[in-house]
């Protein structure tokens, strides 16, 4: 029998048992409908996480923290602490690392306060900050205000007395000459030079989760402007902040009286600044922490931020990043992504009972059909078909009306996606990476779902269609 | 090589403990070319003999060929090709499809021949003109008369061009004019196309009509040839000639 015949012949006999058909149909139209938009769900939720929120092909690598390490940091002293240079290399060398980004954090206290032209009140913060290598975000961001770099080559330290004595776009800084901060305790304030030089404000980098955080719960809760990326763009002049170095709102500080105002503008949001804080070039970092806490610390690294070259890559890539000594902080990632696909699978798993269901509806629909066609079939016997040309007959009026089902369940989905997004958008309050749709549609996952359309119908049919071909002719035709 | 060739073939029914005989050790050959009657009571294994032949029933003793080749040893794949190149089957009761048209039914046998749809449709049209009923090829079997059924389903019989045609009663559901003509199409086809007819009937009038007849009788086969000069194309004017005298032996 051709493929045409074959076809032929099916489509007469979906065409006459329409509705019939199309009530079993609606079963697995449901059921496909609750898979797609299951699958289509979880697809964007982990594409939110894991690309947003918590980037699951990155890791950030610190050192070992067990106990005996921080003994041996006790004994020996700070340059056990953190990430050297050569760990550094260690790890970039480890295969699957695409990039290898070392941070080093503020390690002392500073606060910062600005904004008002901005967002029409001064924001004071504790802040939290740290440092990474400019060339790591150059091609990242587009046409910076400043460049994100050291600057301090550039500018022209002039001495000075006020702002106005310094050339256009520096400030008149504050700076102290003599041993770290944290080594004056005692010293006398006499021994220690203080003066005020011409300089570039230092170059920030924000991250998209702090303007979401700032837009989303500190912003409404202080009646503040909503800020976004175009904004901070347009708005790059009003961007300059006042870091007060060695400054807390958490109590005393040590070196209180040697605390002192760096001027810092805003350049851009990079996904590889620090989450909740402000990111600065590394060098700044460096010289800071030297001044305020010692040389030490200026040496050594934080964290390396690890990036694998696929997701699939990333636990090879932490399996080795262990074994060569380092330990990996929090993974976050790698929690919220088992709870999403723990949320997916019990997801799958409803709209799998609900097509099972509409399955055994697909057995008890054709079952009838082949009551109903009982003379037919002896008849098609009678002429010359084949017991596999009945099995094929009704198997491919099953594959069809899977695929109908499919379709219908698709577009059922997609129909429902948009009536959901429109609900969850008006009516749910605006909340952190809140997406403007909660329905990723992949090509892969409407390609499965007509597939699961197609298996379970023709499953579904296939003890009806071995019945319908081993019917005796005879008894058929009677 | 005889076209159908029975030798001792015995058929019972098993229901459980109760064995009931149909056919006891009949035997026959048909040539190609003939036309044939198999006429009996109701309850004489006439439908039986038939579905025998036409391979839908394949459970039987002795030994059953058609166009050489022992039914009982073919496969499913084998007897269904079987049954679409060499046999053509009609029913009392037409069995016409009532969703499709006049010519898509006479169309269907090709499509389990694998053979291509435009070829299928020439053929159908010619064989609906050929029956007498061409201009309701586009109509559907409910619209048309018990006798235009039958028509078609002759049509149906005839697409894939059979050696044989197995005729179950097809007169049974007519009226003696309409089913009178049926048969005179039969015989025409016989004389035309060479085909070998075989019309299974309860009607006594057949035995004026086929040059050959087969009785069944309490289980066996009396094979009666009837004088040529005495058969007659008409099964309506059959009525008024008196009895052939049987020119052949039982089997």
């Amino acid at each position: 029998m051709t493929l045409v015949g074959l076809s032929r012949v099916v489509g007469q006999n979906i065409w006459r048992n329409a509705t019939s058909l199309s009530i079993s149909a609606v079963g697995i139209a449901a059921g496909i409908a609750l898979f797609s938009l299951f699958l289509a769900l979880v697809e964007q939720v982990r594409n939110v996480v894991e690309g947003d929120i918590v980037p699951i092909d990155e890791v950030e690598v610190v050192p070992l923290s067990s106990d005996l390490q921080r003994m041996a940091s006790s004994i020996f002293g700070e340059d056990a602490f953190g990430l050297s240079d050569d760990d550094v290399a260690a790890i970039r060398r480890i295969p699957g690392v695409v990039d290898v980004l070392p941070r080093m954090n503020l390690n002392f206290s500073a606060v910062s306060f600005g904004g008002k032209a901005l967002v029409g009140s001064e924001i004071r913060v504790e802040l939290i900050a740290d440092g990474i290598p400019p060339e790591q975000v150059r091609d990242e961001l587009k046409d910076p205000p400043l460049p994100f770099e050291d600057l301090r080559g550039r500018q022209s330290n002039r001495i000075c007395r006020y702002d106005t004595d310094c050339p256009r776009g520096e400030y008149c800084e504050v700076r102290y000459d003599g041993p770290p901060a944290n080594q004056l305790v005692d010293a006398d304030p006499l021994t220690v030079r203080r003066f005020r030089a011409c300089a570039l404000p230092v170059p920030a980098l924000l991250s998209r989760y702090l303007l979401e955080f700032y837009n989303t719960v500190f912003a409404p809760g202080h009646g503040y402007v909503q800020l976004n990326e175009g904004l901070l763009r347009a708005a790059e002049k009003e961007l300059q902040f006042t870091t007060r170095l060695g400054d807390s709102f958490m109590g005393p500080e040590a070196v209180g009286w040697r605390q002192r105002n760096v001027r810092m503008q805003f350049t851009g949001v990079s996904e590889k600044s620090m989450d909740l804080g402000v990111t600065y070039p590394i060098e700044y970092v460096r010289d800071w922490n030297v001044e305020y806490t010692g040389l030490k610390s200026g040496a050594r690294y934080s964290s390396v931020s690890v990036r694998a070259a696929s997701k699939e890559d990333i636990s090879d890539v932490i399996r080795l990043i262990r074994e060569a000594g380092f330990d990996i902080k929090s993974r976050i990632a790698e929690q919220v992504s088992s709870m999403v696909e723990v949320l997916g699978i019990i997801l799958l798993l409803i709209s799998l009972i609900v097509i099972t269901i509409a399955g055994f509806n697909i057995t008890h629909t054709f079952l009838m059909l082949v009551l109903e066609r009982r003379r037919e079939i002896g008849l098609f016997r009678a002429v010359g078909a084949t017991r596999a040309n009945i099995r094929n007959v009704f198997l491919l009026e099953a594959g069809f009306i899977g695929l109908l089902a499919g379709v219908l369940g698709l577009l059922l989905a997609y129909v429902s996606s948009l009536v959901f997004d429109t609900m969850l958008i008006t009516l749910v309050p605006q909340f952190p990476y809140k997406p403007d749709t909660f329905f990723d549609f992949q090509p892969w996952i409407v390609a499965t779902a007509l597939g699961f359309a197609v298996v379970f119908t023709v499953v579904g049919a296939f003890v009806p269609a071995l019945r319908a071909a081993r019917l005796d002719p005879v008894r058929a035709l009677q | 090589m005889a076209l159908i060739e029975i030798t001792k073939l015995t058929k019972t029914y098993r229901l459980g403990s109760l064995v009931t005989p149909v056919l006891e050790e009949v035997g026959f050959r048909i040539e190609e070319g003939e036309f044939c009657s198999i006429v009996g009571p109701s309850g004489s294994g006439k439908t039986t003999l038939l579905n025998l032949l036409g391979g839908l029933d394949r459970e039987y003793e002795g030994s059953l060929q058609i166009a050489g080749q022992e039914m009982r040893g073919l496969s499913d794949r084998q007897i269904s090709l079987l049954r679409s190149r060499t046999i053509g089957f009609i029913f009392q009761s037409f069995h016409l499809l009532e969703h499709l048209t006049c010519q898509e039914n006479v169309m269907l046998p090709f499509f389990f021949a694998g053979k291509p749809t435009e070829e299928a449709r020439r053929r159908a049209a010619t064989l609906l003109e050929r029956v007498g009923v061409g201009e309701k090829r586009g109509v559907r079997p409910t619209y048309i008369s018990g006798g235009q059924k039958q028509r078609v389903a002759i049509a149906r019989a005839l697409i894939l061009s059979p050696k044989l045609l197995l005729c179950d009663e097809p007169t049974g559901n007519l009226d003696r004019e309409t089913g009178a003509q049926i048969v005179a199409l039969f015989r025409e086809l016989n004389r035309d196309l060479g085909v070998t007819v075989l019309v299974v009937t309860h009607d006594e009038r057949m035995s004026r009509v086929a040059p050959r007849v087969l009785r069944l009788w309490d289980r066996k086969v009396e094979d009666t040839r009837t004088d040529p000069s005495r058969v007659v194309d008409d099964l309506a004017r059959a009525s008024s000639v008196p009895p052939a005298a049987g020119a052949g032996g039982a089997a």
